[in-house]
């Protein structure tokens, strides 16, 4: 069986077109990033729009997440379907009447909306730099400031407008941009396993318990490294959220699962041999990543949860959730993919480790972020506020 | 209103201004004859090399295997489908001979609610365990003769 893998790596009771397995674990990643962008944009937002003064240390951290995985979040794509020489064509060639080129408007509209809320916030930061710096650097910050040094009150208070305008409209934004990759998905009605109108909701709900969730890590981590106090009120609403859109993911999930076996259409037995078959293990994986945290936020919410044992506990709950919704992003794309479109058979995914498709680029995608986030926090440091508060 | 503002509000003008243009010059020319794709994409797709070949390809060489396989009841199952897209060969070197057998047949014969009954199946682990399928069947004539009845 392993020698027809590099010629027809996918066989099975399936039909001849069937042999190419077109989504990858390539596009695996694409969701989950997208669905971190989502996440921590929300985060920002809490203290941006809705003015949760606890969410204070963390929310400008949480709009530099945001913006350096969005940087990303066409990469995969890119790699997938090869010629680098196009990649901005989806940005600027959108148009509406495909799902796929929709991405253009979404994803090119929300990337400037990013890099606009970024600049706002920093804005007093970037005018200090560029008056205190030479040669280069002060050229960068003085194109950031459209070579203004105005930080007058009037000045500020037109800043703070924008920043509440953009977070304003960046919201819906974000949702939409994440929604869509579930539609995507929930609108290919031939495919059982993805046909669901809620797939838009299930997607988005869950991006935001994986942003939430890499937040709480990072957080954690950089406060680590930094030596500065984890604020305990921001934890607490962190544990709060997560709780929040944790349940509302899992009814959803459920209501979904529940509906495609209820309605037990044609092929129903396929896809229970699906997944008691090859998606087993992703499955279990999600639920485990899933209940297990929702059992420690319970008992720490109900225990009014403090200090070390709050980290600890949200610590543990985030990590495993980052791992659930990988997970599910697997058990959508790939899960969708194994079932043949005949109905009547299963197909086998084989990921390979290298290639342009492969294990090494799909991590260093999903790798790379966090670098450009470390950049992001040395040309914008976001703790200052954080740090103080501590 | 303070000059960034301004000076953002303009930027953000030749942005806008920058993409639709770019719309147009990015566009593919051929883009829209049809419908909402390249028309140019129908030829080229068209004109790609196809890399299964058919049964009547195999048999040039295989004369003898293709004559056992055509006459029994696997003969509706192309060579291709296990030994993968011929493509090139024999240019390209030899095609697989599959060898997890028990892995390859179950894809098909393995029971599953959903398959027709008229295609046999078995529970693997009851049938056989571990054992190779081909240490009773032949690939190309897959029924037992003591088993009964005639394989075709």
């Amino acid at each position: 069986m392993q020698e027809l893998y590099h010629v027809a790596p996918y066989t099975g009771y399936v039909y001849p077109n069937e042999t190419v397995f077109p989504w990858g674990v390539l596009i695996v990643i694409y969701p989950y990033i997208t669905g971190l962008v989502a996440g921590s944009f929300t985060v920002s937002t809490f203290y941006h729009v809705f003015g949760m003064k606890r969410f204070e240390p963390v929310a400008r951290f949480a709009l530099l997440t945001a913006l350096s995985f969005m940087i990303f979040v066409p990469t995969p794509l890119l790699f997938h379907l090869g010629h680098p020489e196009r990649a901005l064509n989806a940005l600027w060639t959108p148009h509406l009447t495909s799902a796929m080129a929709a991405f253009g408007y979404t994803a090119g509209f929300y990337i400037l909306l990013l890099m606009l809320e970024t600049g706002f916030i920093f804005r007093q930061h970037i005018v200090a730099r560029a008056q205190a710096t030479t040669g280069v650097v002060r050229g960068f910050y003085r194109i950031l400031a459209f070579g203004s040094d105005d930080v007058s009150e009037n000045a500020l208070a037109y800043d703070r407008k924008w920043i509440r305008a953009l977070a304003l409209i960046g919201m819906p934004g974000a949702h939409i941009l994440h929604g869509y990759a579930g539609f995507v998905f929930g609108s290919l009605k031939a495919r059982e396993w993805w046909a669901s109108d809620l797939m838009p909701a299930i997607f988005l709900s869950s991006a935001v318990i994986s942003g939430i969730a890499l937040l709480v890590l990072l957080y954690v981590a950089v406060a680590k490294v930094r030596k500065f106090a984890l604020d305990n009120e921001c934890m607490r609403g962190l544990a709060y959220t997560l709780f929040g859109f944790l349940i509302f993911t899992l009814v959803l999930e459920l209501l979904e699962f529940v509906n495609l076996i209820y309605k037990g259409r044609e092929g129903i037995e396929t896809v229970m041999a699906l997944i008691a078959g090859p998606l087993a293990l992703g499955l279990n994986i999600q639920l485990v990543g899933s209940v297990i945290p929702l059992v420690v936020l319970t008992v720490m919410i109900w225990r009014k949860t403090q200090g070390t044992p709050l980290v600890v506990g949200l610590t543990v709950s985030a990590a495993l959730i980052m791992i659930a919704v990988l997970a599910m992003r697997w058990n959508v794309v790939i899960g969708g993919q194994e079932l043949s479109k005949t109905m009547k058979g299963l197909l086998t995914y084989h990921a390979p480790i290298w290639g342009r498709e492969g294990i090494v680029v799909a991590a260093s995608v999903f790798i790379a972020p966090f670098f450009v986030l470390w950049a992001l926090t040395r040309l914008f440091p976001p703790w200052d506020a954080g740090s103080q508060r501590a | 209103m303070p000059k960034h503002i301004v000076r953002l509000i303009m930027s953000l003008g030749i942005v806008i201004l920058l993409v639709i243009g770019s719309k147009a010059l990015f566009t593919a020319d051929s883009f829209g004859v049809y419908g909402h794709y390249r028309a140019n994409a129908v030829p080229e797709i068209a004109s790609d090399t196809p890399k299964y070949k058919g049964p009547d390809y195999c048999q040039l060489c295989h004369s003898e295997r293709h004559a056992t396989w055509s006459a029994h009841r696997h003969g509706k199952v192309k060579c291709e489908v296990c030994h993968g897209p011929a493509g090139e060969h024999p240019a390209t070197g030899k095609l697989p001979i599959p060898s997890d057998t028990v892995k390859l047949c179950s894809t098909c014969h393995e029971a599953m609610p959903a398959r027709p009954a008229a295609q046999p199946q078995i529970v693997v682990s009851q049938h056989s365990g571990t054992q190779a399928c081909i240490a009773c069947h032949n690939p190309h004539a897959p029924r037992i003769a003591s088993s009964g009845g005639s394989d075709r």
